[in-house]
């Protein structure tokens, strides 16, 4: 996991704990208001697909994990795609050549695989129990719409069963793509910086 | 982690536990193709054949167990487990009892580091199958519904509850598959009532 995050070319410290915690809460926070007003555009159908489209851009440049960029390595170790070429002079000159990271970078050692692997069993708990609600939602609709319609988030918006049980999966996708990675940089103490002297 | 015996199935090879998860898997397939008959939403869904249907596709994971205590594999939060000491002096007593209680305990018993590993990997690659089977069906959703509702209505309800049984049964599933043969004399001697 790295300690700091380079966004539009500020360096944020993630080494404290509770710098982690609050990126966690105001992603999750950002999410939960693109969601709820994404609702009123068009119930989802069409702009569910730019949400979860969000949840990957918040992976590249936050949180990692599923994708190079961000706080936690990928999950896969998978190598970068690097281009054989030599890069453009355009690129050299405006900086903004990226040089192969170190195998440090992207490369998993045994005590992390374990973390991600216990991220992903406790992420998986979280999943399981969503899908559970999302079941009972479903039965209830099947026995009586009528019901689903009420219970529904917000009792003053026309809402159907199918809408609800769509935006529950919805959420459950993006869950998914983020869980693991937030269950990481919730749970990791604060980092202190290795001194070899001591 | 995984018991040396279910049903009278033994477990201890794995070609016999792959049998016994396309079994699992194949009864599973069985019970949808039969649940997706029920087309008409509100009345059928109170009928006995499609509550006992449901029932039964949503019991047979516990078979797998991970989730369950008694399954196939071991249950996942057993926790450390101590008897008090006049219950222990009441067993030593009786040994009928005490007989009952240590197979009880057999499967009660808490992961080790390694099970814990292995487990934790288990759910790692679930996890990343249940993503794309959730996108998957997102997607599969979002064409149907604007295709044909009455479609969405007869099939929707199995796919949902498919997706449930999956969860609950994926990474016991893999545990199953991907572990290699039990030893079994090893396995004796190092379970709590052979300790005992």
């Amino acid at each position: 996991m790295l300690a700091e995050l380079i966004l539009m070319g500020k360096r944020i410290d993630m080494a404290p704990q509770s710098h982690r915690r609050t990126l966690v809460v105001l992603i999750y926070a950002t999410l939960i208001s693109f969601m709820i007003a994404l609702w009123f555009v068009d119930r989802w159908r069409i702009t569910g697909v730019y949400l979860t489209t969000l949840t990957i851009l918040i992976n590249r440049l936050l949180l990692g994990g599923y994708h190079f960029g961000g706080l936690v390595k990928r999950f896969d170790d998978r190598t970068p795609v690097v281009r054989k070429e030599p890069p453009p002079f355009l690129l050299i000159g405006l900086r903004l050549y990226d040089p192969r990271p170190d195998d440090r970078e992207f490369r998993n050692d045994e005590r992390e695989l374990q973390q991600r692997d216990h991220a992903h069993y406790l992420a998986y708990q979280v999943m399981a129990i969503a899908l559970i609600v999302i079941w009972i939602i479903a039965y209830l609709n099947r026995l009586r719409p009528s019901i689903v319609a009420g219970i529904s988030l917000l009792a003053w918006v026309p809402t159907s069963g199918a809408d609800l049980i769509y935006g529950a999966i919805l959420a459950a996708i993006m869950v998914s793509l983020t869980l693991p990675q937030s269950i990481l940089l919730w749970t990791e103490p604060d980092m202190v910086e290795f001194d070899p002297e001591e | 982690m995984i018991r040396s015996r279910i049903l009278g199935i033994p477990l201890s090879t794995r070609t016999t536990r792959r049998y016994f998860v396309l079994a699992f898997w194949l009864a599973e397939a069985v019970i949808f193709a039969a649940l997706s008959r029920f087309p008409i939403p509100m009345e059928l869904a109170r009928t006995p054949a499609f509550l006992v249907l449901l029932g039964l596709a949503n019991t047979l994971p516990l078979l797998l167990g991970g989730i369950s205590v008694g399954g196939a594999v071991a249950f996942y939060e057993a926790k450390p487990f101590q008897l008090k000491p006049d219950a222990r002096s009441k067993l030593e007593r009786d040994p009928k009892r005490a007989r009952l209680v240590l197979r009880l305990l057999s499967y009660y018993r808490p992961a080790d580091e390694r099970e814990a590993q292995l487990r934790d990997a288990a759910h790692h690659r679930s996890h990343r199958m249940l993503f794309w089977v959730l996108y998957l069906g997102t997607m599969t959703y979002l064409v149907v519904s604007a295709v044909s509702l009455q479609l969405l209505a007869r099939y929707g309800f199995a796919f949902l509850d498919l997706l449930l049984v999956a969860t609950m049964s994926l990474p016991q599933s893999i545990l199953l598959w991907t572990l290699p043969d039990v030893d079994l004399e090893e396995s004796k001697a190092s379970s709590p009532e052979a300790q005992c």
